[in-house]
């Protein structure tokens, strides 16, 4: 109870609240910017939180987060171009709705209680699920920790879309940068030829910035040769969902957050697919499922539900086992340990009034974004019409500030510029940048752990197999490791099993 | 034009190479199995192992699929690529201003050459953007964030 009590004096400080205010805000501008993705947002503004001590920073944090996820609805409903791609299920019905019915304040507000619903029941369940989560984990010892360590590490092969084998090399890259520096066991140095800067290790703040929002900026500068500007003209009445509509959507808003939640929970899963399967699901069960695609409500708030309901959900397994449920999170969980937090089981007996803190952040962020999104929305929705050649050279001066903010230092920025550079050229050749930034974030967390287990057992490899829940955890993340190898194989089996069938009969 | 194959060649070649540039790093850290910690060697030799390996899968899963990764292209010296390549040449010139003179200059000849760059010719435009974009970073980080930006190389 004490801990709650500290946790409510920390979070309704007046300083913090402006933090929390102004990160959604933040969020919301560029999640609406279309071509910046969340992870960008995260990437971009995250700089800013150094400037606040202990919670402040991590209440803007989380902000910036729900904010940039709910942001990218605007400019699908209005541009048909979602800022995120979670947002892209909001775009079949949202844009006609805007544009075909004429209802461009009506989309908005349906998608702005889709999200902050979504938003407000994932934080709950966080609140509710995640201590229980948590006791168990407690009894987790080295080998199950690095076990979880390397099913975090397995979500790899669902984030590298264009190719697995990169993206696992891509992950082993982050997990040997992570090695870089002062070996925390040891003390030996290892690969710092020489460098008092890399010493310390390579800090995770540039290569983050370069690789999520450095390279994207590049890709923008490419995209938007001998682009058209096209001014967008929106004129909004009203913005708050009429009772007749809250009354059509509510069974789905409910359905499509569980799913969200749910989906969230998953590591390797993400709010784009959360948002196909809630649109999914709606128009499955709806009455109005002919109406799907030509502005029907149902079909914006599922997704955007759906995809606002994973922020919570994410942050189960995030808080409670120190693994990311998607990119976004992976950014999230180095973020929280840059601002000085171990997400994992301990969090939760260690710095309790900070789980506490984070859980009425959340829960305060959502609300906060609805409340914007319901009186600001008039604002929002000038942002898609800013020219890129005005955004981009706004954007790249702010990726040097963020750079330069974490340490004061120029290396720092070298770093995010070759990240940058590197990055540009990563993604023409679908080598996933997520796969890196995983690799980094929890190379520590595997290694301190592998190394500790195997002292633990006198240097034997059988300790990992022995521990039944670490035994688990490697098998789980095998199979979800293998999964994209083996499951067109099974597939293939079972394929043949029924053409075999189908002839023999 | 690249093609994915060419791409993967490259990247393939790369990656063995980092692989066993790691293997020959991590050797001289100490390795001792059997005995408890490893050492602080034997976690970075693996993972230069792993790379070696995966860097010669890739090579051969692209051997095996080297038509339909030819047929999968992407842009690499169009005028739209061409501009970027010349943004990195800005952007390096502005890193070497934001060393020797400080956030402030360095930006203030940035923004205007990104500008012009992506074919804003209204000095107007550029002139207001690079001004607002400054005073805003300098009320915002400067003042209220108490954020340090660098410092002109005489004054550090």
């Amino acid at each position: 109870m004490s801990d709650i009590l500290t946790a409510l004096g920390n979070v309704f400080t007046i300083g913090n609240l402006a933090g929390l205010i102004f990160g959604t805000g933040a969020g919301i501008l560029i999640g609406a910017m279309p071509g910046l993705s969340v992870n960008m947002g995260i990437a971009l503004l995250f700089p800013l939180t150094f400037a606040f001590q202990g919670v402040g920073g991590i209440l803007m944090l989380l902000g910036i987060y729900c904010g940039a996820i709910y942001g990218g609805s605007i400019s699908a409903i209005l541009l048909k171009t979602p800022g995120t791609p979670a947002s892209v299920a909001t775009t079949l019905d949202g844009y006609p709705m805007a544009t075909k019915l004429k209802q461009p304040g009506r989309a908005l507000g349906l998608s702005t209680f889709g999200s902050t619903f979504g938003g407000v029941f994932s934080a709950i369940c966080l609140i509710i699920f995640s201590p229980m989560l948590a006791s168990v984990a407690l009894k987790f010892s080295k080998p199950e920790y690095f076990a979880l360590a390397v099913f975090g590490l397995s979500i790899i092969t669902s984030v590298s879309s264009g190719s697995i084998l990169k993206g696992l090399l891509g992950g082993f890259i982050g997990l040997f940068i992570a090695t870089i520096g002062i070996d925390n066991l040891s003390g030996s140095v290892r690969f710092s030829f020489g460098s008092t800067y890399l010493l310390g290790g390579i800090s995770f703040v540039p290569i983050l910035i370069g690789l999520f929002a450095f390279s994207q900026v590049l890709q923008s500068v490419e995209d938007c040769y001998k682009e058209k500007y096209v001014k967008t003209d929106v004129k909004l009445t009203r913005v708050f969902p009429t009772w007749e509509d809250l009354k059509r959507v509510f069974i789905t808003l409910l359905r499509s957050s569980i799913i969200g939640t749910f989906i969230g929970c998953v590591p390797g899963t993400g709010g784009d697919i959360a948002s196909f399967v809630s649109y999914d699901q709606a128009k499955r069960w709806s009455k109005y499922k002919d109406n799907f695609g030509n502005g029907e409500p149902e079909g914006i708030v599922a997704p955007e539900a759906g995809n606002n309901s994973v922020s919570g959900g994410a942050m189960i397994p995030m808080l409670t086992l120190g693994i990311p449920g998607d990119g976004a999170t992976a950014i999230m969980l180095g973020a929280l340990m840059v601002q000085g937090m171990q997400p994992g089981p301990l969090l939760f007996k260690e710095q309790a009034s900070s789980v506490y803190a984070i859980f009425i952040g959340l829960l305060l962020a959502n609300i906060v974004m609805g409340l914007m999104g319901f009186s600001l929305i008039r604002v929002f929705v000038k942002v898609v019409n800013i020219p890129k050649e005005i955004l981009i050279p706004i954007i790249f001066t702010l990726t040097f500030v963020g750079a330069y903010a974490y340490n004061n230092s120029m290396n720092d920025v070298f770093v995010m510029v070759f990240c940058g550079f590197l990055g540009y050229f990563m993604n023409k050749t679908e080598f996933s940048m997520s796969a890196i930034v995983i690799g980094i974030i929890l190379g520590s967390l595997a290694e301190t752990n592998f190394r500790g287990a195997l002292t633990m057992s006198d240097g034997k490899f059988s300790i990992f197999l022995t521990h039944p829940i670490c035994a688990v955890f490697l098998a789980l993340a095998a199979i979800s490791l293998l999964s994209p190898v083996l499951g067109p194989a099974v597939r293939k089996l079972l394929g043949k099993d029924k053409a075999k069938q189908e002839t023999e009969a | 034009m690249g093609n994915m194959k060419k791409a993967n060649y490259i990247i393939s070649v790369i990656m063995l190479l980092i692989g066993v540039g790691i293997v020959a790093l991590a050797s001289s850290l100490k390795i001792k199995l059997g005995e408890g910690d490893p050492g602080a060697g034997f976690w970075p030799m693996m993972l230069g192992v792993l790379i070696i390996v995966f860097s010669v899968c890739l090579l051969f899963s692209t051997i095996k699929n080297k038509e339909k990764l030819e047929a999968k292209a992407f842009t690499i010296a169009t005028p739209a690529n061409i501009r970027v390549y010349i943004l990195f040449g800005i952007i390096i010139l502005f890193c070497l201003i934001l060393y020797f003179l400080g956030f402030y200059v360095g930006a203030l000849l940035f923004i205007p050459a990104v500008m012009y760059l992506l074919e804003v010719r209204s000095v107007k435009k550029i002139v207001l953007t690079t001004v607002i974009t400054l005073a805003a970073i300098y009320v915002l980080f400067g003042m209220l964030l108490n954020i340090t930006l660098p410092a002109p190389i005489f004054m550090r």
